[in-house]
């Protein structure tokens, strides 16, 4: 079993809690910046690659300018993320608008600030009509759902039919051709068919796929089909028994399948997006939290000073974080904890059954894999604030690039009267 | 599924008022037509459904094939003024709203 590594030590943990107390989310900038160097460097094959990040992954501005720097587009879901993008200087066709449920003010916005829009549904070309009229922009893109199982040889990987994203192939042909008669000229396909895949099979097995869709696309719809969004899915190495994905095999995979299939078909121009928040992000985070309790009774529990809040998916999901004891990393894991947080919520435990070096109170615990759908899942349950999010730069040093929230933040919602006018301070 | 012989048509449906049926007829994928049906189940007066979904049984929890559609109507809000209409005919013949009496009868 391969041992799960981390890019923080005990001695700079202790050098950061002198400014910034634990809990907090730490993203490692070197890490982030050589990934990305690698993604780019196993799609440039072809020609006009872009990853739109997710910005619901890591929605934060100083991370998303980092990405930018290598090209990277983003991929919003909802008005607070375009916005986000504009701010940081995104524009145009580098923000691609995939949502679904969609409120008429988010078409609207991304309209007017001329992002790709990503339509998830077939009612939603007379929806979008309504908002902006007839004349669509020039570049649309539809979001399509196979439906059935997706399988890679005997192995079952997800169920489209079950997930409420997408169109049907039918109705994606009959989209195409509506959006033709109201002026798109260049159009986009997206599909997300299996999340967190471990594989570097997943990426190529959809390119087929949706490759051989575009074919089909094209010949019965005459559309001109300029890019294809493989869209999520590419998954991070959760587990120490698990192989992490190799992007450069991937990138190979999905050219071959281009190869094959889009160049013999006279469609060697087309454009690759991917949109891998978790891929981009997740390992080059962690959550740092402090050991403030022990506790004995059927079970052997420590208590962190983070809880669910900070990082919900272990709650939520029972999500697999590896964990880390700063400066026992060569311990023998011979005791079991169940590591918990504060929440009255028996799910929030960040850890159960198990195997770690004994923890002492005052521990630093680095919480692994958490620089994707960490901080931005998280909720204020139990008027828990959120933390702070640091970023430890190339040169060593540290910065803060979230503050964490403040009681005045939690209890601001009610500022409209004053029930609760400086509760912050009593 | 059937079609009840003073189908409702709203003004934009009316120019298409053969392809709409045909289109029906053969479960076509039509974009923006709208039908209006009497309910499947007990409760209800109207519903009005894209017309492509005539196309998924699993949309509906008894036999499609009951469906009876009184009225087609091209966009949304043709559909609803449509339904309107056959709420308010109903009422003026019979003081009341029971749609599928006036309709059936």
């Amino acid at each position: 079993m391969a041992k799960k590594t981390t890019f923080v030590t005990k001695e700079q943990i202790e050098e950061i809690v002198k400014a910034y107390p634990t809990p907090f989310y730490l993203y490692d900038e070197s890490g982030i910046r050589k990934n990305a160097e690698n993604v780019y460097k196993a799609f440039s094959w072809n020609e006009g690659y872009r990853e739109y990040f997710a910005v619901k992954a890591t929605p934060n501005p100083f991370i998303l300018k980092i990405l930018k720097e290598y090209g990277c587009g983003v991929d919003c879901a909802s008005i607070a993320e375009l916005k986000m993008a504009v701010k940081c200087g995104f524009s145009g066709e580098e923000i691609m608008f995939s949502s679904n449920d969609t409120p008429a003010e988010e078409y609207e916005y991304a309209a007017k600030i001329g992002a790709v829009i990503n339509l998830d549904d077939f009612t939603h070309i007379e929806f979008l009509e309504g908002i902006i009229g007839d004349k669509f922009p020039e570049l649309m893109s539809c979001r399509y759902n196979p439906g059935g199982v997706f399988t890679m040889g005997n192995d079952i990987m997800d169920s489209p039919k079950d997930a409420k994203y997408g169109m049907t192939k039918e109705q994606i042909t009959e989209a195409f051709k509506i959006m033709k008669t109201k002026g798109v000229k260049r159009f986009g396909i997206h599909a997300f068919l299996a999340s967190n895949t471990v594989t570097n099979d997943y990426y190529p097995t959809l390119a087929r796929e949706l490759f051989e869709l575009a074919k089909e696309l094209e010949e019965k719809t005459g559309a001109d089909i300029e890019f294809i969004n493989l869209s999520g899915g590419v998954g991070v190495a959760y587990k120490p028994e698990q192989t992490p994905n190799d992007i450069d095999v991937i990138g190979e995979g999905v050219k071959k399948a281009y190869n094959d299939i889009l160049v013999p078909a006279g469609m060697g121009d087309v454009k690759i997006f991917t949109e891998m928040g978790r891929f981009m992000l997740a390992p080059y985070g962690v959550v740092v939290t402090k050991a403030i309790h022990e506790k004995h009774i059927y079970k052997e529990y420590i208590g962190v000073d983070a809880c669910a809040v900070n990082l919900i998916r272990p709650a939520m999901y029972g999500a697999y974080h590896h964990i880390t004891v700063a400066g026992k990393e060569d311990a023998a894991c011979d005791h079991v904890y169940d590591v918990t947080g504060s929440l009255c919520e028996n799910s929030d435990k960040f850890a159960i059954d198990r195997k770690l070096p004994k923890i002492d109170i005052g521990d630093y615990l680095i919480l692994h894999d958490a620089g994707a759908h960490g901080y931005s899942m998280g909720y204020n349950y139990n008027g828990k604030l959120k933390c702070a999010e640091l970023l430890l730069k190339e040169n060593g040093e540290v910065s803060m690039i979230r503050r964490a929230e403040t009681l005045k933040d939690y209890f601001a919602t009610f500022d409209f009267c004053d029930i609760l006018e400086n509760a912050d301070e009593i | 599924m059937k079609i009840v012989k003073d189908l409702y048509v709203g003004e934009s449906a009316k120019k298409e008022k053969r392809k709409i049926l045909r289109g029906l007829e053969k479960k076509e994928l039509q974009p923006f037509v709208y039908v209006i049906t009497l309910p499947l189940g007990r409760h209800g007066v109207l519903d009005i459904l894209p017309a492509f979904t005539l196309k998924y049984p699993f949309f509906f929890t008894g036999d499609p094939g009951q469906l009876k559609i009184v009225g087609i109507a091209k966009g949304r809000d043709e559909a609803f003024g449509l339904t309107a209409r056959i709420a308010m005919d109903t009422y003026n013949a019979t003081g009341g709203f029971n749609v599928r009496e006036f309709l059936e009868d």
